[in-house]
C-alpha cells in the first residue's frame, strides 16, 4: 500500500478503514508496544460498514494512535511514543499524527500473562 | 458535576445581567421608572400580588429573614460555582513531546506501585499536575506504619520516584514532593506486606 497524501485524502472511509488496519499493524510490531487501547473515556476507532479498527483513529485530517506500552523496555517512554511516531509517521499520509500511550504493562505482568 | 456547575452558572449569569439591566435602567433613567416603584418597573401582572407585595417590602428595606438567607445562599454559591467554573482544569495528559502524551493516571499509578515497594509504606496517593513545556510535578502522600521514622521514609520514597520514574522511565518530572505520615496499621487499608 502506498502512503496516501493529503491531496488525496477527501472523504473516503473504506480507504479510512484500510489504512487504520495498516497502521495498526506497523504499531503492533513496534518494539515496547504491548497492545492497542481502545481509549479511556470514548472508544477509539474507525469504523465503517460495521466493521472497526479498535485504538487507531483515522479520518480526513489526523491520526489517532492509542497504544499500552511495555515497561520497562529499556527505553524511556517519550522515545517509545518518537520510535513509534517514526514508523507511522510515513503511513499517515501528511494527516496530523496524535500519539497516546494510556497505560503501561509491567514487565512481571506481561511474563504472567 | 461540570455540566450541572455550568447550567447553574448560566441561570444565575442570566439572571444578574437581567436584573442588572433592569437595575441600570431603574437606577439611571430617571424619575418615572422610580415612580413606578419596583414592581410596577418589572412590569408584574396585577394578580401576581405576593411578588408585588415582596418587591415592595425589598424595595423598603423589609426583607424576611429566611428570604435574606436564601438570598445569601445562592449569591455565595453562584460565588462558588463561578470560581469553579474559572479554575482550569487539570490535564489527563502529560506531554511526551511533540504530539505524543501519556494518561496521567499511568504515571500516578506507578508512582504509587513504587512508594507501596518500600516496606514500611503501608498506603500512597499520587497527584500528578502537569507543567509547561511537558514538565510535571508529582504530588505523593504515603502512610507509614507507627514506628517508622515519616522523614527516613520520604526520602527513600523520593529516591525511588526519581530512579524509577524520573532516570528509568524519563517522564519529564520537575518535581516530585513526597509527604509521610505514620498511620496505626490496624486502620490503614492495608496492615501487613
Amino acid at each position: 500500500m502506498t502512503p496516501q497524501t493529503l491531496q488525496d485524502s477527501a472523504f473516503d472511509p473504506q480507504a479510512d478503514l484500510a489504512l487504520a488496519h495498516h497502521i495498526k499493524q506497523a504499531v503492533l510490531g513496534t518494539e515496547g508496544v504491548a497492545s492497542i487501547s481502545g481509549g479511556r473515556w470514548a472508544e477509539v476507532a474507525t469504523r465503517w460498514l460495521g466493521e472497526k479498527v479498535v485504538g487507531v483513529a483515522v479520518d480526513e485530517t489526523s491520526v489517532e494512535v492509542h497504544v499500552v506500552a511495555r515497561y520497562p523496555n529499556g527505553v524511556p517512554i517519550a522515545d517509545l511514543a518518537e520510535r513509534l511516531r517514526n514508523n507511522v509517521e510515513p503511513l499517515a499520509g501528511g494527516r496530523r499524527l496524535d500519539v497516546v500511550v494510556d497505560d503501561l504493562v509491567m514487565a512481571a505482568d506481561d511474563a504472567a500473562s | 458535576m461540570r455540566l450541572v456547575n455550568r447550567i447553574i452558572l448560566v441561570i444565575v449569569l442570566v439572571v444578574l445581567v437581567v436584573f442588572g439591566t433592569f437595575g441600570a435602567i431603574y437606577t439611571f433613567a430617571g424619575s418615572s421608572y422610580q415612580d413606578a416603584g419596583l414592581p410596577g418597573f418589572l412590569a408584574l401582572p396585577h394578580n401576581a400580588e405576593p411578588a408585588q407585595h415582596w418587591l415592595g417590602n425589598f424595595e423598603r428595606g423589609l426583607v424576611p429573614t429566611w428570604d435574606f438567607v436564601i438570598l445569601a445562599v445562592v449569591f455565595v454559591a453562584g460565588l462558588v460555582l463561578l470560581g469553579l467554573e474559572l479554575l482550569p482544569r487539570r490535564s489527563p495528559y502529560l506531554r511526551l513531546g511533540d504530539r505524543s502524551r501519556l494518561e496521567r493516571k499511568v504515571v500516578e499509578r506507578e508512582a504509587e506501585r513504587v512508594a507501596l515497594a518500600d516496606p514500611p509504606v503501608l498506603e500512597s496517593s499520587a497527584r500528578l499536575t502537569a507543567k509547561r513545556g511537558g514538565r510535571s510535578k508529582l504530588s505523593l502522600a504515603v502512610t507509614v506504619r507507627r514506628g517508622e521514622d515519616p522523614k527516613q521514609a520520604e526520602q527513600r520514597v523520593a529516591q525511588s520516584i526519581r530512579a524509577e520514574i524520573a532516570e528509568k522511565g524519563q517522564l519529564g518530572m520537575a518535581q516530585a514532593t513526597v509527604k509521610a505520615r505514620v498511620k496505626d496499621p490496624r486502620k490503614a487499608k492495608r496492615r501487613v506486606k
